[in-house]
């Protein structure tokens, strides 16, 4: 059985030839793949999608937990750059003329009165001028030694000791120059520094001292 | 009317262009979104999408191959592309000039495989003249036509692979001449002439029945 096209071949244009064709076509073409091509398809599309919601999850997880785990990374990842900054980079960037003096201690001394003692620049073997003290405060190799006893020993000792120490030789400075005046005959003198003395030692026997002197 | 302003968009069913935020349904949706929805993961987007497409895909390759057999490897190979390349679908093109284009190429690689003599006579340069269509096979299929009163798409089958191809890609695929170019590699007016010679040819194949 023949298909005819139903439009004039004498006047039959590209489009109404096309139109014609088209129509016939349409009325003609019906196949379709078959059923098992169909499932074998789908079967692989439905395994694509499978193994991407697989992954999907996997990622999913991650998505999940990273704003959870970011801020305690942070806190361990600031922690640890301190500590790194700390222990590798901050003596690196310290050189021995910004280095801290660890220890500053006040010394009482009854020749040069109050006294800075740098323990740091005691112990070390570098020369005075690389410690960050003037010259006129560093102590000499005896104060140092002073020091360095004084340090050793509880403050409370320390303190009392010096004084005591310091008054001492003050009444003994006294003493000698009240001697001095009552040899020389300056009695006037030598009352007014008896007085003196004894409103500042009262328990101090200096009568006894200057009765040889005057007899 | 013109051949290159019959846009076969025109016949498909309603594919209604989707406004921004509007709620539609999956048979509402153009085949690009389905397809996106499918690559984002909905399997029920993909059975819609080859539901729409699976007889256009098959009859284009039973057309040309002739062969069932040959006709169901070339669509499941298609297919198989389409579901593997899934994640990469973006959406450059249209999606049925996407599938054509796979499908196009996947019927040259198997004219090329059965070292076919008639695709080696693809050369643009002879395609322009009319009287390539009185080759010895053309004649014969007319006779043949003729004598055992085929039906169109028997002839189209007949038809030279060029002007097949182009025609089928029309007929079947629904694509403008731009998108069929674009699939073929080739320009426009080379489709457009190809489509006239096929058109030709089945004109004089059927003058004497037409009424």
């Amino acid at each position: 059985m023949k298909s005819p096209i139903n439009v004039s071949s004498e006047t039959m244009k590209d489009d109404n030839i096309f139109k014609a064709v088209q129509e016939q076509y349409r009325q003609e073409s019906h196949e379709q793949p078959s059923d098992r091509l169909e499932q074998v398809i789908f079967s692989a599309a439905q395994q694509s999608v499978g193994l991407s919601r697989v992954q999907q999850q996997k990622n999913g997880w991650v998505e999940r937990w990273l704003p959870t785990l970011k801020f305690p990374a942070i806190l361990a990842g600031a922690s640890m750059m301190t500590l790194v900054v700390a222990q590798l980079i901050l003596p690196l960037v310290q050189g021995p003329m910004g280095k801290s003096v660890n220890i500053e201690r006040i010394v009482a001394s009854p020749s040069a009165g109050v006294e800075y003692v740098d323990m740091d620049s005691l112990n070390s073997p570098l020369s005075e001028s690389a410690i960050s003290v003037p010259p006129s405060r560093v102590a000499s190799g005896e104060r140092k030694a002073k020091a360095i006893e004084l340090f050793d020993m509880p403050e409370s000792e320390v303190s009392q000791s010096q004084f005591e120490k310091a008054s001492e030789k003050e009444l003994e400075r006294r003493v000698l120059e009240i001697k001095q005046l009552a040899q020389a005959g300056d009695f006037l003198s030598m009352n007014q520094k008896i007085a003196e003395l004894q409103q500042r030692y009262p328990d101090f026997p200096i009568f006894e001292e200057i009765r040889p002197l005057l007899k | 009317m013109t051949l290159e302003s019959i846009s076969l968009h025109s016949l498909l069913p309603n594919r209604a262009v989707l406004a921004k935020g509007r709620v539609t349904s999956i048979q509402d949706q153009t085949d690009e979104d389905l397809m996106k929805a499918y690559r984002d993961g909905s399997m029920a987007a993909f059975e819609h999408l080859y539901g729409r497409h699976k007889g256009g895909v098959y009859r284009y390759f039973l057309r040309s191959t002739k062969e069932q057999a040959d006709a169901e490897e070339l669509f499941q190979d298609v297919w198989i592309k389409v579901v593997n390349a899934r994640e990469d679908y973006t959406c450059s093109a249209k999606f049925t000039t996407y599938l054509y284009r796979i499908a196009h190429n996947r019927l040259i690689d198997f004219y090329r495989h059965k070292g076919s003599a008639q695709y080696a006579l693809r050369d643009d340069s002879s395609e322009g003249d009319f009287e390539q269509f009185s080759d010895e096979e053309s004649l014969e299929s007319i006779l043949q036509i003729e004598q055992q009163a085929m039906q169109v798409k028997e002839a189209i089958s007949l038809l030279p692979a060029l002007q097949r191809d182009a025609l089928l890609l029309q007929l079947e695929g629904l694509l403008s001449l731009e998108d069929i170019a674009t699939i073929c590699d080739t320009t426009r007016e080379t489709i457009k002439s190809r489509l006239r010679y096929a058109l030709a040819k089945l004109k004089q194949q059927f003058e004497g029945e037409l009424l």
